[in-house]
């Protein structure tokens, strides 16, 4: 019995459970943010801390900032999600994508468990230098490219919005 | 495990990918002289810019074309390699970018889209596809694939005011996001059955065990393929095509049609061969003997690729037929061209593979060609496209028509063209290898496809003109490279022998990559 897992991961799914079920549209978002911050501890129970930092920092800091943000613009003071949730047809196709995907995981998982078998992970798996290490030597090129693949998403993200230019 | 000593040395680096070296520095040195310029009359500057671009990309040709190598300075750290399959499709790339920067600057002119992100964007476009073609490694291919893609997306949303534009591009850039996200998955498979992301290197592992047999490695092949498909758009494949091409500057459509189909061909080759059959066997190298067990795997992707080259040919060539906007139809023509390329690489034999080589290149001069002259004939974007305007204009512009009579004629693929060379070789690569069934209906499908680009010539000169069209300024960088890709054409189809052979060397290198 894991007491560290079970605990994350009853809190995550509680979590996300109260995401889908609450009436307002913040309180969803803040189950959001605990689902987030449970997942992080779940990756550090898996020897996977940069994973963790980076759960926290990109889905918990700035995705979920992005969607209070289009909550704030999109959604009147006092809007409820109610009538939205009362749809029937949303409910019925929301269910069979939820099934699907259980179908999808249980099979992905099973088929992973019988490929990858139990391992002793390596010294300093995981460790936040290791990665720096590997990104800095093995992979300084690919580190390099990506520098320009930002250039030009930010070149034409400039020309795309900008009115007048 | 803290020290970080780097595994190459920059001249190595210069070696290796000097070409991407300079392309990178044009796209910099761009952006400031952009800023530089900008006090200038405008249309002036975008002249300026498109010269520059040109130049920036003749000389990186010259310094791939032109720099010897040996053999064991092909490969830096098993992320790029410089063998001469990569050379000859990064030859392609530049060659329908220089066409494409001349040709842009009368295309921003006639549209007056006076603004100089599209060479910067060009440059980074060319930049990206090269350095995918280049790599040997899944997760550069990756990122190189998207520093292409982003570039490309923007490129095709250029015209800020059009819907169209608009509409098209964001199809090309979710569809395109779909198809890349297959990608990436199949390198994350890859990776997770393999434990390295280097071709070569995974071509060594699967053949050496039991890992062939593996259901794993199957869907990581498909993914990848698929990933690939997209950008090669075939049937099934093709869905954002026809808006896309539509949609975008006729100039980028010229682009997208062949520098970046011939980079996803290119790379679309590498991962095929290199990974999934015996090639590296015959470069003669022992640890790389036991790759012969990959012929196995031919069973999966054969048929496969059997399909798919039906289905493309058919597709393509009877959808074309009944469009009525000469853009759509060229469009739709790009497909079909796709499909009777994948011919080539499913005889997998060095026929094949230097036909599909000649083809691209043959595809690049006469398609950018047929798009240079549309953007002229139509003035200003999507004013005179149909087949309609085309009536009689053989009369009022005597010279454009011709040229774009002469490039319809050769992607019909009627001698004395590139375009009958091309499709020859394709096709008798495919008959070598018995696939008599396949070559017999590609070559009824060429006949479809002759009667939709010969209806065009039939419109331009033998039926009276049913409205006033009035083509666009011809300036001297458009003339030059419509000259130019008429004069390729012709003697492409008169003396082929030149560019076959370096194609035939081209496709031997890539034995080489390890």
């Amino acid at each position: 019995m894991d007491l560290y897992f079970w605990v994350f991961a009853s809190m995550s799914v509680l979590a996300g459970l109260f995401t889908i079920a609450a009436r307002d549209a913040l309180p969803s978002a803040m189950g959001l943010l605990t689902v987030f911050i449970a997942l992080a501890g779940l990756y550090l129970h898996l020897h996977a801390p940069l994973i963790a930092i980076f759960q926290v920092a990109i889905y918990a800091g700035a995705i979920l900032i992005l969607v209070v943000f289009v909550i704030m613009l999109l959604m009147a003071p006092g809007e409820r999600l109610a009538a939205i949730q009362a749809n029937v047809s949303y409910r019925g196709a929301g269910a069979l994508l939820g099934l699907c995907l259980i179908g999808l995981i249980a099979v992905g998982t099973k088929g992973v468990s019988e490929i990858v078998s139990m391992k002793a992970l390596p010294e300093g798996f995981g460790n936040p230098s290791m990665f720096g290490d590997l990104l800095f030597r093995d992979f300084l090129l690919h580190f390099e490219v990506v520098s320009v693949l930002l250039l030009v998403a930010l070149i034409g993200g400039i020309y795309l919005c900008k009115k007048k230019l | 495990m803290s020290d970080l000593g780097f595994s190459f040395s920059l001249s190595q680096l210069w070696q290796v990918a000097g070409g991407q070296i300079i392309l990178l520095i044009a796209g910099l040195l761009l952006i400031f002289v952009d800023l530089w310029l900008s006090t200038d009359e405008k249309p002036d500057h975008v002249a300026t810019m498109g010269w520059l671009t040109a130049l920036s990309f003749l000389v990186a040709l010259k310094y791939m074309i032109c720099t010897g190598r040996t053999i064991n300075e092909i490969v830096l750290v098993d992320v790029f390699s410089t063998e001469k399959f990569s050379i000859f499709v990064s030859a392609i790339v530049l060659v329908a970018g220089i066409f494409a920067s001349l040709m842009s600057i009368g295309y921003l002119r006639n549209n007056k889209l006076v603004r100089s992100e599209y060479f910067i964007l060009l440059v980074f476009a060319v930049y990206g596809t090269i350095a995918m073609v280049q790599s040997v490694d899944l997760l550069m291919m990756f990122i190189a694939l998207e520093v292409m893609s982003m570039s490309v997306y923007v490129l095709a949303a250029y015209l800020k005011n059009d819907r169209k534009s608009q509409e098209g591009a964001l199809k090309y850039f979710l569809l395109g996001s779909f198809g890349s996200a297959f990608f990436l998955f199949g390198v994350a498979l890859m990776y997770g059955l393999t434990g390295t992301v280097n071709i070569t290197k995974i071509a060594q592992i699967l053949s050496a065990g039991p890992l062939l047999e593996n259901p794993g490695v199957l869907i990581a092949m498909a993914m990848l393929m698929s990933g690939l498909f997209f950008k090669m758009a075939l049937v099934p494949f093709h869905m954002w095509t026809p808006d896309v091409y539509e949609g975008s500057p006729a100039i980028i459509t010229g682009f997208m049609a062949t520098a970046v189909k011939a980079g996803a061909f290119g790379i679309f080759i590498k991962l095929l061969y290199v990974t999934f059959t015996p090639i590296l066997a015959h470069s003669g190298q022992p640890e790389f003997q036991s790759t012969v067990n990959l012929a196995a795997l031919a069973v999966y992707w054969k048929p496969l690729l059997w399909w798919l080259a039906l289905i493309t040919m058919f597709v393509g060539n009877l959808v074309a037929v009944s469009q009525q906007n000469v853009k759509r139809m060229l469009a739709y023509s790009s497909i079909a061209h796709a499909g009777y390329m994948v011919l080539g690489i499913l005889a997998a034999n060095d026929e094949g593979r230097m036909g599909v080589l000649f083809y691209l290149f043959a595809y690049t001069l006469m398609n950018m060609g047929a798009f240079g002259v549309l953007y002229l004939l139509d003035g200003q974007e999507g004013k005179a496209q149909t087949l309609d305007d085309y009536k009689g204009l053989g009369f009022k512009y005597p010279a454009l028509s011709f040229l774009m009579a002469l490039f319809l004629v050769s992607m019909a693929g009627l001698p004395p063209t590139a375009g009958f060379i091309g499709k020859f070789y394709l096709f008798a690569a495919a008959i070598k290898e018995g696939y008599f069934v396949l070559a017999a209906l590609g070559i009824m499908t060429c006949v479809i496809g002759a009667y939709y680009y010969l209806r065009v010539i039939w419109m331009l000169y033998m039926v009276e003109p049913s409205r006033e069209v009035v083509a666009g300024r011809v300036g001297v960088p458009s003339m030059i490279a419509l000259i130019a890709a008429a004069l390729g054409i012709m003697y492409l189809g008169i003396l082929p022998e030149g560019l076959a052979q370096v194609a035939n060397a081209a496709q031997q290198g890539l034995a080489m990559v390890f």
